[in-house]
């Protein structure tokens, strides 16, 4: 007979020593390159001639010029956040709600992609060339001078740049809301137009403020294009950190400045959090079933929509058409014959950077899945201590503005115990640590959808841990893994705002040398460093999809059962 | 080789806030080596559960499995030679149905020579010839049940637990799948729990029943032993259907006791008669093919039809005898008997013989 107690086990189950060992390793890699730098950068704005002060703080704010650039920042991110939602809600709904053939409807989300894999600067350059001095519009409409660099140069760059963050916000909610609710409104009475104030813009509405704050937030963030665009009579926090450090000599003062860039960051950053866990009402139906197609929007509001989406879609080619045969002509502006000079330029005196950050990326891109996948399938584990924890540390890097990031880095790996200035392993550590985020977080949803049922059965075949693991559960997280990886890579190739603190001598990167270039007004040289990056990051992210497939074969349709 | 399951005393509690819920609550049951046991009762009744703790994907707050006479309670769900079927099939999404169902094989080393024989003799044997190179989600729902149930069978289990396999599954796929899981077993001769919440399926296809409610377990028997002498009012109404109506005891003598129901006295014989005491509140339980309609006038109760349905081979109706008291009864087909409207009065008489009672 069973007596009570005798048979009575805890449901967490045993900690693994690999496991164990595993958390020691991810736990030492984020103190060292998450915690400790983040401490440092602490350490740097709060202590003045060695106590404990706000001496720091009060000084940059003694500056009308770092005040002016907070305000700048938050009204620029303002602007951004208003209009590039405005145009992701436009988008979105045209790709969404009106009937379009699929072909357009692949164009549209094809163009709008753009951006993503493109360089920081790519639409500042285009701007430049289009509209700047000698700009190709100003001379085409014989507009004699118009002065693009300030608030508005910088507002429509980053429009332009960031308003796709909006538009898959935005068509991933209006995906979601079933057009049986706009039918039934329309079969209660309301009008096309009565049917969208009501019902569908209503239902957007947490889309809306989402695609808001995840302008706001990367708009306040940004250094590539206001570095480009504002010029000296509109400074912005970033730059203004950057210029401290790398004009001034300043250190402290740069770490001080971003500190006052954290804070509003990190309020934006909580505030459109808690929306997206405040779970829309539209998602949560859980019924599949036919759903009949959109209704459309009407003929008048349909032909506004679409002739606004095709004019931005067709602007957004016209700027990535300039910066392909900008890259081609001698000097942009003067003389636009054709040449391949600039290819010879970037492949010659540009060839160090391509190598150094083709390398750097590459690493990264391999240390990185392999951590995310490792952290991943750790957060998603119940059993493990401090789960939480290790997912908000293992975040932190990526929710941090890059400026910050990079401050903490030079602050904290010049000096002290870990000397790391200039070296490969900076660059490698931070992309690593800083752009995990999105692997790990995807990794973790891949691995908390695959229904237990299938581990269980893999079990009950007759194989244990490791067989279920390599064979079952690898195989379906792959995809999300992959996903991840080619993330990694496309923003270690791009990134610039952390890393432009850490490149050296020995170690360059593109986006720094396509900057140089700009600022030296070599644009045509600039236009073809940057074809260069767009066609590798095109290249690798084809080798990582074919990887995916020959790795597992059947990865695109298979996790669409169970 | 088929072995028999012993269940010693099976008790699984989970905790839910601060109070501990008891999901089995002291299970005991013996499945004999061949035997088809299925596991019959409402959601929520444990019936699941059971099946989780014997395949080993759960271990009980208390008490002991034992498969063929060994404990393997502490075994690990790899070690314990059971097959086990999904109500969601769980196949492998990622491989090729040969490849889902070598799977177990070649966990089990099988040398790799052999293994492409007994898939296609396994396929073959489920009806499932030509399909090793599609993947799970370009099969049919009836097909990628025979997957399942190749990938399980492959591998001769010694035991096999099936969790609502046909949930899923359109109704006359269900009655074929039914007769095809039945002959599998029977010529494999392999013993098997199957879980459902389905009666009909639990009554056509077990040898025996084993009926559960709120994790405990109410009547074992075989299908029949279950209809004709269910031990209490829940098992009384889970299989078939019953009209349940409760009344209070008068008397009690050696083989009937007489109840006084809705006003009415009325002697019955079945049921668990030994257990009622005079003065004490009863359930009756009358099926409806045990009630008969009448005139109003001499009946043994008077009621008004409340609803009529047409049900193929018969009249259904529910009769209002009391205010909120229903009984269902049935009745001719139009033109092979007497059939009443709504809203006629009608008089019931319950066969004595098929009223069961039971201390409530």
């Amino acid at each position: 007979m069973a007596g009570f107690g005798q048979t009575v086990r805890s449901e967490r189950a045993r900690l693994d020593p690999l496991i164990l060992a595993l958390l020691v390793i991810l736990w030492a890699g984020l103190a060292v390159f998450v915690l400790y730098p983040l401490a440092r950068l602490l350490a740097a704005v709060f202590a003045a001639d060695g106590s404990a002060s706000l001496e720091n703080l009060a000084k940059v704010f003694r500056s009308a010029t770092t005040r002016k650039a907070l305000v700048n920042s938050l009204v620029l991110a303002g602007a951004v956040a208003v209009s590039g939602t405005f145009w992701g809600y436009l988008f979105a709904f045209s790709v969404t709600r009106i009937p379009l053939p699929k072909a357009f409807r692949w164009f549209l989300r094809g163009v709008v992609v753009l951006p993503f894999v493109s360089p920081p600067f790519t639409s500042s350059i285009a701007l430049t060339l289009a509209l700047g001095p000698g700009g190709l519009l100003l001379r085409l409409f014989r507009v004699p001078d118009f002065n693009l660099y300030g608030f508005p140069g910088t507002w429509v760059a980053e429009t332009l740049t960031y308003f796709p963050i909006a538009f898959l916000a935005l068509s991933a909610i209006l995906e979601a809301i079933d057009p049986n609710l706009e039918e039934a409104a329309a079969s209660l009475g309301g009008s096309r137009w009565r049917v969208f104030r009501t019902v569908t813009l209503p239902l957007s509405a947490p889309g809306i403020a989402n695609a808001f704050l995840l302008l706001f937030g990367a708009s306040l963030t940004d250094f590539a294009t206001p570095l480009v665009m504002a010029g000296h009579t509109f400074p912005v926090l970033t730059t203004q950190a950057y210029l401290q450090i790398t004009g001034m000599y300043d250190l402290r003062g740069g770490a001080t400045i971003s500190f006052v860039l954290l804070l509003p960051a990190l309020l934006v950053y909580l505030l459109q959090q808690s929306w997206v866990e405040r779970k829309s009402q539209v998602t949560v139906t859980g019924r599949v079933g036919p759903r009949s197609a959109p209704r459309g929007a009407g003929l008048i509001a349909g032909i506004l929509v679409l002739s606004a989406v095709s004019a931005l879609t067709l602007f957004i080619l016209f700027l990535y058409s300039i910066i392909f045969l900008g890259s081609f002509v001698k000097v942009w502006g003067v003389d636009h014959g054709l040449t391949l000079k600039n290819y010879a330029y970037v492949f010659t005196v540009g060839w160090k950077a391509i190598r150094d950050t083709v390398l750097i990326a590459v690493a990264a891109t391999v240390l990185g899945t392999v951590l995310a996948a490792l952290t991943g399938s750790l957060s998603a584990r119940r059993e493990v201590p401090f789960r939480k924890a290790l997912g908000f540390v293992s975040l932190l890097n990526y929710i941090l503005p890059g400026t910050v990031v990079g401050i903490a880095y030079v602050i904290a790996f010049n000096s002290g115990p870990l000397v790391l200035t200039g070296t490969m392993t900076i660059l490698v550590a931070l992309c690593v640590f800083r752009y995990d985020a999105v692997g790990i977080r995807s990794t973790e949803a891949a691995l908390r959808q695959i229904d237990p049922s299938l581990e269980e059965a893999s079990y009950s075949l007759g194989a244990g841990r490791a067989t279920t693991f390599f064979r079952v559960t690898l195989p379906l997280v792959a995809p999300a893994v992959a996903a991840g990886a080619r993330y990694l890579f496309v923003v270690s190739m791009t990134a610039i705002s952390a890393t432009i603190f850490l490149v050296s001598v020995r170690w360059s990167l593109l986006t720094v040398r396509i900057l140089e270039c700009v600022t030296e007004l070599l644009f045509a040289e600039a236009a073809a460093f940057s074809v260069v990056l767009i066609l590798i990051v095109f290249l690798a992210s084809g080798a990582i999809l074919l990887l995916l497939r020959l790795v597992v074969p059947q990865s695109s349709g298979g996790l669409r059962r169970s | 080789m088929s072995l028999g399951i012993s269940l010693h005393q099976l008790s699984k509690r989970f905790a839910r806030g601060k109070e501990a819920v008891s999901a089995v609550d002291g299970i005991s049951l013996d499945v004999e080596a061949k035997e088809m046991v299925a596991f019959l009762g409402p959601s929520g009744s444990g019936k699941t559960t059971i099946l989780r703790i014997i395949a080993g994907f759960e271990r009980p707050t208390e008490g002991r499995v034992l498969i063929g006479g060994q404990d393997v309670t502490d075994l690990e769900a790899n070690a314990r030679g059971i097959g086990f079927i999904f109500q969601n099939y769980a196949l492998f999404p990622h491989m090729t149905v040969f490849d889902n169902v070598a799977y177990g094989l070649r966990a089990k080393r099988v040398p790799a020579g052999e293994i492409p024989r007994k898939v296609a003799e396994i396929l073959e044997m489920v009806g499932l010839k030509g399909v090793e190179k599609r993947f799970p989600n370009q099969l049919s729902g009836g097909e990628q049940q025979r997957v399942a149930l190749a990938r399980v069978f492959v591998l001769d289990p010694r035991v096999l637990l099936m969790d609502e396999p046909l949930a899923n599954l359109d109704a006359s796929l269900r009655t074929r799948m039914l007769a095809e899981i039945r002959r599998l077993q029977r010529h494999l001769g392999t013993t098997c729990i199957y879980v459902t919440h389905d009666q009909k399926e639990a009554l056509t296809l077990a040898d025996r029943v084993a009926v559960l409610n709120r994790g405990r377990l109410e009547q074992v028997g075989t299908p029949l032993e279950l209809y004709e002498a269910p031990q209490n009012l829940f098992v009384a109404d889970f299989i078939g259907q019953a009209n349940l109506l409760r009344g209070v005891v008068k008397a009690v003598s050696a083989d009937s006791a007489e109840i006084s129901v809705c006003g009415r006295s009325l002697r019955v014989r079945r049921g668990r008669i030994e257990t009622l005491k005079s003065g004490d509140a009863a359930g009756i339980a009358v099926r409806p093919s045990a009630v008969s309609l009448g005139a109003a006038r001499e009946a043994f109760l008077q009621g008004r039809v409340e609803s009529r349905i047409f049900a193929g081979d018969r009249m259904e109706y529910e009769i209002e005898v009391e205010e909120g008291v229903l009984v269902r009864a049935y009745g001719a087909l139009p033109g092979r008997g007497f059939v009443f409207s709504e809203g006629d009065p009608v008089g019931i008489h319950f066969d004595p013989g098929e009223t069961m009672a039971f201390p409530l």
